[in-house]
């Protein structure tokens, strides 16, 4: 008796263990890493998208995890770092590159090339996807644009007509000017022009703009090795928006700032703002009795016109055991189209990279049209590695400057040397 | 004779191992976490291990070498410094309270204390997110100062301020816990000794200097130090109030060291600096033992 | 000219004073936490402690649009779990050095006072290796096991039994009892007030650490309530009521555990300071 059910349980072991063995080798998984979406599009995920792709590809299965803004990268690299990358995996843009430098991301360059929708993406975006070495390292998702937001009703009390936003930088310094408001202790509570503070990034997004506005660039732009962040039209655009703060005083300076976007609009403690869509969504959700109050308008400008573009990319680990699949799944989620575009959407009204997305984005969200058209003035991070490191230093020296501790030209003078110094360390050859 | 010895060095052998036995979880875990992850640390910090990829290059000193060229960690060294720089306030200040929450003048002692503590038992990060608030352009502070008709001050952005107010919402949250530790220590000391200074005539100042403070000596040792170790470790309000500007002011070792090691991909400089994190303390506690003779026996 | 009596009593009401100022620093700051929890997002005042038109609706974000219960439970099992299980090995070794003899024990007592002095954040990068190699990134475990690691525990066990009288168990030994029935039966039970403050201290240091779980866990589900709380902060945005509800929530189960043992709290902490 004893001796059956012995063996009986021996056979149910070997049996069990057979079956999952044979049911592994039936399965394939991909690991599935997005940043950024909120409840609605995490649904969409789980119950439409992912569903859909096990349908055409049977036997697949597909593990979704959404991230959060605040945490996505450090999941991902300790992920990286102990060997059990996600198959995709989102980054945001300017940080693509870096990941790429480790050798973290699989080459796409054959895939996109033989894509049909290569054509399809605006161009721009794959200048920043393409490494040194020529090499197609991840793909746009969503693109972020900095939109010019500004309040309607403050531009009517302070005389100034609702419908014809600033056209250049005299323009926005007397509107701002003339839109700023303080209290006894001569603190800002409605600001002119509100730079986006925060963090150093925050900092930046804000400034840039203003630089590529009057031609200004952070680097050579043919070579990628040499700062050109002392040349005097980056000086000039850095002054223009020191002058903002300390001439003009049209805001109150506020590193890491605490100011919630959305509501500052809201209780109209600010007139014009270059940010991101999120907070254009935000106001429409949360005061939609006072959507005809927001201007959404082309950014300012001197000698060009300009506007800080990031976004989101996806990537593809070179660690993962089903690159194929993975790559399948990139096709299906970018040519099954209501997704990409209902997914802009949602997660904070970002752009479609792929240009025939625009009519139906557009078409569900008559607001981006704008935004669209400003693409065309879109710039980005420099496509290198370091850009991280060189914007840091950059924004280092306009903290300076904002602070009057250095002039523009010394701040960013020493700057370019120290940025110089860093790059020329780096060989981009060696790395692969 | 031989008979009798025996099960004596039996006992005793018994005895070892139950005491091996005891003592080895303990062991184990202090072998792995403490002594373990030290050499480790000290090996890290001298190779350019980057936390992305597995490989390890030994570079002998190299990152010390960087390090002591680092600008950006004087900074973090100097501000680190300031607010070990200000931990004799903090205890002048606990003290003081002590002395007077010692007073036999003083009613409602509980109630005291028992306010006094409560910050203490709050979260570090819970702490600081409030003080973000007090400190803010339109918060408390300012309105205060608004009120009795001095300037106001975006205490967390201004370059001179902010490195002070931090240190300054820590040193409050701090002064409830080293109130009762000096509390305990002033009731251990026996009331003979005051009523013996009394006779000789001592005023209540020359007390302090001659009864109080002697007697508070092991207290001093051991809140000294523990707030001194504390001091290079500050990180949550940091990371919570000022992510370590304006222009790196509020910058401390352990912020860097989590920048460059978790953001910037550099593990083993990262690594470097924790080891110096360690001499620091190490060097502070021998000199705390040099300066305050003690008797304090283990 | 005053008389005694005056003088003593104006000096109380100084006395008084000065403690009421220090107090009204100390307790303002979460009073207004309180209060701003229940202000409504659009007229939160940085300054007030009453909240014009009151509203649950921060406390009822937090809990429901957050996994706020999955912050608090994941906190309390680390705190509870490390707590208990380092006051069990804690006393064991402590027993060991303070009442038996074997070769080697002073080596083992001077690593301990060495460990003592190693601050937390030389080992931070190594121990979080140690746990991505153990395959314990990102768990409860990899939270709660550095706190075990704890030579505080030991050290004040063994100097709080070297205080015990030793005729206890040698009455015991005599009877035949083993060590750890000594340990049991004898050594414990009259250890009651100093295990009460350790297990105070490490619950509090457990419950409130930052920088290891902001390293080690990364997935929402696994956050104890300190980085829990991060996630009340959007990027470039600080919605105070939010932020405060959060905090509130946080801290509230803290302080009420603080009340009611308050006298563990201070006795445990005047003995870990005196014990040194």
């Amino acid at each position: 008796m004893k001796k059956h059910s012995l063996a009986l349980f021996v056979v149910l072991m070997v049996s069990m263990l057979l079956a999952a063995s044979v049911s592994a080798a039936e399965t394939a998984k991909i690991r599935v890493w997005i940043r950024g979406v909120n409840d609605v599009a995490t649904r969409m995920f789980e119950e439409e998208v992912i569903p859909g792709f096990e349908k055409l590809h049977p036997g697949v299965e597909v593990e979704f995890r959404p991230l959060t803004f605040a945490n996505n990268y450090i999941e991902i690299d300790t992920a990286i770092a102990a060997g059990n990358p996600p198959d995709i995996m989102t980054l945001g843009r300017p940080s693509a590159l870096k990941y790429a430098d480790k050798g973290v991301l699989l080459d796409l360059t054959e895939f996109v090339k033989s894509w049909d929708r290569y054509d399809d993406f605006y161009e721009f975006t794959w200048t920043d996807s393409t490494d040194m070495n020529g090499r197609i390292v991840s793909l746009p998702v969503w693109l972020d644009e900095n939109a010019f937001i500004y309040n309607k009703r403050l531009f009517e009390e302070a005389g100034l007509d609702p419908n014809a936003p600033p056209e250049t930088w005299e323009d926005l310094a007397s509107y701002a000017q003339k839109m700023t408001k303080y209290d006894a202790q001569k603190r800002v509570t409605q600001a002119g022009f509100k730079l986006n503070w925060g963090d150093w990034m925050g900092l930046l997004q804000s400034v840039a703009p203003f630089v590529w506005q009057n031609g200004g660039t952070f680097l050579d732009e043919k070579t990628w090795k040499t700062a050109t962040v002392d040349q005097p039209e980056f000086v000039e655009g850095v002054q223009f928006a020191v002058d903002l703060l300390n001439k003009y005083k049209v805001d109150n300076y506020k590193p890491w700032g605490e100011a919630n976007a959305t509501q500052s609009w809201i209780k109209g403690q600010f007139a014009m703002q270059v940010n991101n869509t999120g907070v254009l969504r935000d106001i429409y959700g949360f005061a939609p009795d006072r959507i005809h109050e927001v201007g959404v308008a082309l950014p300012p400008g001197r000698k060009t016109r300009a506007t800080f573009v990031g976004g989101t990319d996806l990537g593809v680990a070179k660690a993962s055991k089903h690159p194929e699949l993975a790559l399948e799944f990139i096709k299906y989620l970018y040519t099954t189209d209501s997704y990409l575009v209902r997914l802009d959407q949602e997660i904070g009204w970002q752009l479609s990279p792929l240009k025939s997305h625009k009519e139906a984005s557009v078409k569900a969200l008559p607001v981006t049209e704008v935004l669209y058209d400003t693409l065309e003035y879109g710039k980005s991070f420099e496509p290198i590695p370091e850009n991280m490191d060189v914007r840091k230093r950059t924004a280092e020296a306009i903290e300076e400057t904002i602070y009057g501790l250095s002039t523009p030209e010394q701040a960013l003078k020493q700057a370019a040397k120290d940025i110089n110094k860093m790059l020329q360390k780096t060989d981009w050859t060696k790395k692969f | 004779m031989e008979a009798r010895q025996r099960p004596l060095l039996k006992r005793r052998t018994k005895e070892a191992l139950t005491c091996y036995l005891f003592l080895a979880p303990n062991m184990a875990l202090f072998v792995t976490f403490f002594l373990y992850a030290i050499v480790s640390a000290f090996y890290n910090s001298m190779t350019d291990w980057d936390f992305i990829n597995p490989t390890k290059n030994f570079i002998g000193l190299q990152n010390y070498i960087e390090l002591f060229g680092d600008r950006y960690f004087h900074i973090a060294m100097k501000n680190t410094l300031w607010v070990t720089a200000a931990v004799p306030i903090g205890l002048a200040l606990s003290l003081g309270i002590a002395l007077i929450m010692n007073s036999k003048l003083v009613k409602f002692k509980t109630l005291f204390r028992t306010g006094f503590y409560t910050p203490v038992v709050i979260s570090m990060v819970v702490w600081a997110l409030i003080w973000r608030g007090i400190y803010s352009i339109d918060g408390l502070l300012n309105e205060v100062l608004a009120f009795v008709g001095l300037p106001v001050v975006d205490w967390l952005g201004n370059l001179k301020f902010a490195l002070p107010a931090v240190i300054a919402m820590g040193t409050i949250k701090g002064l409830g816990y080293n109130m009762v530790l000096f509390l305990a220590g002033l009731q251990t000391i026996p009331p003979h000794l005051y009523e013996a200074a009394e006779i000789d005539g001592a005023n209540s100042w020359q007390q302090f200097w001659h009864v109080t403070l002697p007697g508070l000596q092991h207290t001093t040792f051991f809140i000294s130090v523990t707030a001194i170790i504390g001091s290079f470790q500050v990180f949550d309000q940091i990371y919570v109030m000022t992510g370590g500007g304006p222009l790196g002011r509020t910058e401390v070792l352990v912020s860097y060291l989590y920048y460059k090691g978790f953001l910037s991909w550099e593990m083993g400089y990262a690594n470097a600096i924790g080891v110096v994190i360690f001499m620091c303390v190490l060097i502070m506690t021998l000199i705390q033992r040099k300066l305050i003779p003690s008797g304090t026996e283990y | 000219m005053l008389t005694i009596k005056q003088a003593r009593l104006l000096k109380s009401i100084v006395l008084h004073l000065v403690l009421l100022c220090v107090l009204v620093v100390g307790i303002y700051p979460l009073l207004w936490m309180f209060s701003t929890a229940f202000k409504p997002e659009d007229s939160v005042s940085l300054v007030s402690i009453m909240p014009t038109n009151p509203t649950l609706a921060n406390i009822r974000k937090v809990l429901v649009d957050y996994p706020f219960w999955t912050f608090f439970s994941n906190s309390l099992m680390v705190s509870l779990g490390s707590t208990v299980v380092a006051i069990i090995l804690g006393t064991l070794g402590g027993y060991a050095l303070a009442r038996m003899r074997a070769p080697g024990l002073d080596v083992i007592f001077m690593v301990l006072l060495f460990t003592l002095m190693v601050p937390v954040h030389v080992r931070l990068i190594p121990i979080f290796m140690i746990m991505h190699k153990m395959g314990l990134g990102n768990t409860l475990l990899a939270l709660t096991i550095p706190h075990i690691a704890s030579p505080i525990s030991i050290f004040l066990s063994r100097q709080f039994f070297k205080t015990i009288p030793r005729d206890l168990d040698e009455a015991a030994i005599i009877d035949g009892c083993s060590w750890f029935m000594i340990f049991w039966r004898i050594i414990m039970p009259l250890s009651k007030p100093m295990i009460s403050a350790l297990f105070i201290v490490k619950f509090m240091g457990a419950w409130n650490d930052f920088i290891w779980p902001l390293m080690v866990t990364n997935t929402v589900s696994k956050y104890p309530l300190t980085v829990g709380l991060s996630l009340l902060r959007q990027q470039h945005s600080m919605n105070w009521g939010l932020n405060m509800a959060g905090a509130s929530l946080a801290s509230i189960p803290v302080i009420i555990v603080f009340l009611i043992f308050q006298r563990y709290f201070i006795s445990g902490l005047a003995m870990s300071g005196m014990k040194n």
